[in-house]
């Protein structure tokens, strides 16, 4: 099956469970990243991120 | 699965769009969390004010209070209080806190250079007033 990002996003908005965890595992870097303050991550701001980045799911149009 | 991301067709594109917008969120997120963590560091428990009755012993006050209310040089603190309290924030933690730019950045929430700059930048305008205030007495 060919998956193209822009159909991967439109399933994460309708809520598919397998879309939502393929974005995980592609942004989990990045969120992990920037949840470090001091060189340790900080589970509160990597919750907000992770909320951060659902809600930037569902607002993203293209 | 997704071959590597060269920017060359469309899709490709429009993840490199979504990934800059999810940076830049991710990125305000992470301010709006430190600032108001910090807020929180200054905060006064109040069960530490009901087991004091609301008496504080004023040694125990001032290690509350934000460095900048503990310093002892009147002047040094009337000049950084008209300064943009971000710049005096990275002054503290730089001076006081003796950390490095990339700590300093990485707590803030801003770039290396950005803190670096704004550091050099008060030094300059600090070392000035300090100087014509020298002056007049």
């Amino acid at each position: 099956m060919t998956s193209t990002f822009r159909n991967l996003l439109e399933r994460a908005k309708t809520g598919d469970p397998l879309a939502v965890t393929q974005l995980m595992d592609m942004y989990e870097p990045l969120i992990k990243s920037e949840a470090k303050i001091n060189g340790e991550i900080d589970n509160d701001l990597l919750q907000e991120l992770w909320a951060t980045m659902f809600r930037c799911v569902q607002v993203f149009e293209k | 699965m997704y071959k590597n991301n060269d920017g060359s067709d469309e899709d490709h594109i429009l993840q490199n769009q979504f990934t800059a917008y999810l940076v830049t969120a991710l990125r305000r997120t992470k301010v709006k969390h430190i600032r108001k963590k910090r807020y929180r560091q200054y905060e006064v428990p109040l069960d530490y004010l009901n087991e004091h009755d609301g008496l504080m012993i004023l040694s125990d006050l001032l290690t509350k209070l934000p460095v900048i209310e503990q310093l002892e040089n009147e002047k040094l603190v009337k000049i950084l209080k008209t300064y943009n309290e971000q710049s005096v924030h990275i002054f503290i933690e730089k001076v006081i806190g003796d950390k490095s730019f990339v700590e300093i950045a990485d707590t803030m929430g801003l770039s290396y250079n950005s803190v670096q700059m704004r550091y050099y930048r008060i030094l300059k305008k600090l070392r000035k007033e300090l100087d014509k205030n020298d002056k007049h007495f």
